[in-house]
């Protein structure tokens, strides 16, 4: 074992109380680190899984169809226009199967499906309810938006003249499984067997979008083997902006993406966590003035054993490195505990408050890195707040203390 | 007989606006396997003296050579290592780490020139403590041994690197009679047995009379 750590352990163990105070601080502050960051990080993760339960992390949709002069000006034709859009003929996506295999084969994306996109009335009995309809592949549709695992009641699967209702819009209408309703468009009357009622945990969506099989909706809204949009997954979905952009400029087909559809989501999410990233710089402060004022004392009690160590050849160097040392397993003990205490702590938050759907009031979300970057920055904030007792240290003179 | 220290012309001030001169033209020479007492009254100058026969403190001028080698041009680093390599210390308190056992007390000098514990050193020390009596305290802490004890430790962690020279400050000023006498015999017999060189500051005149040589020094001046 090197010399000064030799020392700097026994100067650690020597001192025992006075180790257990400045470790304990340390500990302390790095469980209310571990503790917030569970806590909000939980939240944030909770609200993203809530947003993006009902919905694909980036749409390509084909190109709206612009409106245009029919007579252009020039020379010395003066045209008095007023651009009115006309009736919103649907736009479909040219050779969609091929660039569906392209974008699913295209680097962040993990998962696409097709989509067919239209408005409809949905009538059952005497009442009536704009929806929108969803024409889907359920196999591929369900690695998208997990409307599979939402199903609450009946089966999923769209076989034939089958559709799925939203809870919401089925508790409206006062229907269930095995239930007809029907779908009126610009086509005609289209009747359909209720297979699934799912529920997707967004009102809107439960109220108002009804799925239905591809090929019937292609039939329904006059788009035979068409679709206008394509849904895909992400792996890391933090990265969906910049994915948009990347497969609006590789396709020419226009993008969205969760983040562009949820940008005020996302401004809480960074305000929420700037707060949460300044408590924690504050606590480390915090903690950093403990370690640094208990080993200033240590040093100044210790003047004359370190004056009779540099006597007898102990470097300034080695002096400097016994006080880092004793700030860096302060720091790294003092984490480790910490980061078990804060877990501790949001679990017991975690289990001790409930919604009503037994769901955790405060969710809790943590990853291995995360403690392993707390405990080096906790270590490392050792180390700089050991630094100055760990100078002070190095320039002692025996001469002076040493009598 | 060569000298392991010289100083010529040794002086030393203190202060910066108001300079004190505490030392004032310092000749002597310690050849090995001397005996030295260095006695004088309290503010006389001997501990200053005695801090810079040690490498512990520079002359303001004049010249200290170890080994014949002029140690003015030297940094910090330089002088620390020939500080431990060269120089034992034994002072009035022995300012033993009490942090550490007694045996580690006296391996200390020798990890710290190597950087950490080597194969041989526990021996070594174990075998120096025996030879001060000490043989069956060495995993004691400082606080479990007497005052005696602890000085006589505190002589064998200053032999630990073979010095040429125990540099020992009113080594016995803190102890009884009784343990005052074995501890001068003990540095007595080191000196005649391995030729270790010392220079004992003291106010006791008949431990300094037990002695080879007596330089008494007044007012910052040898007489």
């Amino acid at each position: 074992m090197p010399f000064s750590v030799f020392i700097a352990f026994k100067y650690l163990l020597d001192e025992k109380r006075q180790t257990l105070f400045i470790m304990s601080a340390c500990a302390i502050g790095v469980a209310v680190m571990v503790f917030l960051y569970g806590l909000i990080s939980g939240l944030q993760r909770s609200l993203v899984d809530r947003t993006l339960g009902s919905q694909a992390h980036i749409i390509l949709n084909a190109n709206k169809e612009k409106p245009r002069p029919l007579a252009e000006a020039g020379g010395d034709t003066a045209v008095m226009a007023r651009v009115e859009r006309g009736f919103d003929r649907p736009q479909m996506i040219a050779d969609w199967p091929r660039r569906l295999e392209a974008i699913a084969a295209s680097s962040g994306i993990v998962a696409a499906a097709p989509r067919l996109t239209g408005a409809a009335l949905l009538r059952r009995g005497d009442v009536t309810r704009p929806v929108g309809v969803s024409g889907i592949d359920p196999e591929s549709f369900t690695t998208i938006v997990p409307l599979a695992k939402s199903v609450v009641a009946g089966r999923y699967d769209l076989v034939g003249d089958e559709i799925f209702v939203g809870k919401d819009l089925a508790d409206d209408l006062g229907v269930t499984v095995g239930d007809r309703v029907a779908l009126q468009t610009r086509g005609g009357a289209f009747n359909f067997l209720i297979s699934a009622v799912f529920d997707l945990g967004n009102r809107s969506v439960n109220e108002n979008q009804v799925f239905v099989s591809l090929r019937q909706a292609q039939a329904l809204l006059e788009a035979p083997g068409d679709i206008n949009q394509i849904d895909t997954r992400v792996g890391e979905i933090f990265e969906a902006e910049r994915v948009a952009r990347r497969l609006e400029k590789e396709t020419g087909i226009e993008t969205i993406s969760w983040m562009e559809q949820n940008s005020q989501l996302l401004i809480a999410l960074r305000s929420q966590s700037s707060s949460s990233y300044l408590i924690q710089f504050f606590v480390m402060v915090a903690v950093a003035l403990g370690i640094a004022s208990v080993l200033v004392v240590s040093v100044v009690q210790k003047r004359a054993e370190i004056g009779i160590l540099r006597a007898f050849g102990t470097k300034r160097s080695v002096v400097t490195r016994i006080f880092l040392i004793q700030g860096a397993v302060v720091g790294l003990l003092g984490s480790t505990v910490g980061c078990f205490i804060g877990t501790g702590l949001a679990m017991f938050f975690r289990d001790s408050a409930k919604n009503p759907d037994g769901t955790p009031l405060f969710p809790i979300s943590y990853e291995l890195s995360e403690y392993v970057v707390f405990i080096i920055i906790a270590t490392l904030v050792g180390i700089i707040a050991a630094s100055l007792p760990a100078r002070q240290a190095a320039r002692i003179d025996p001469a002076q203390v040493v009598h | 007989m060569s000298a392991i220290l010289e100083l010529r012309g040794v002086t030393k001030t203190y202060g910066t606006r108001i300079k004190t001169e505490v030392l004032h033209g310092i000749d002597l020479a310690v050849p090995r396997g001397d005996f030295l007492a260095i006695t004088g009254q309290s503010g006389s100058g001997k501990t200053t003296l005695l801090n810079i026969m040690g490498l512990l403190d520079r002359p303001t001028n004049g010249t200290l050579a170890v080994n014949s080698v002029d140690t003015a041009g030297m940094d910090d680093e330089a002088i620390t290592a020939l500080r431990g390599r060269t120089l034992g210390f034994v002072f009035q308190f022995h300012h033993l780490l009490p942090a550490l056992t007694v045996i580690e007390n006296v391996m200390m000098p020798l990890m710290a020139d190597k950087g950490r514990e080597t194969p041989g050193m526990r021996d070594a020390a174990a075998a120096l403590l025996k030879r001060v009596g000490l043989g069956e305290r060495l995993n004691y802490k400082p606080d479990e041994i007497s005052g005696g004890q602890r000085q006589r430790a505190a002589i064998a962690r200053a032999l630990a690197m073979k010095p040429a020279v125990i540099l020992a400050d009113e080594p016995t000023g803190n102890l009884d009679s009784v343990s005052s006498g074995e501890v001068f015999a003990l540095m007595r017999e080191l000196n005649k047995s391995d030729g270790t060189a010392f220079c004992v500051v003291t106010h006791a005149a008949d431990i300094a009379k037990q002695c080879d040589r007596i330089v008494e020094i007044v007012d910052g001046r040898l007489v």
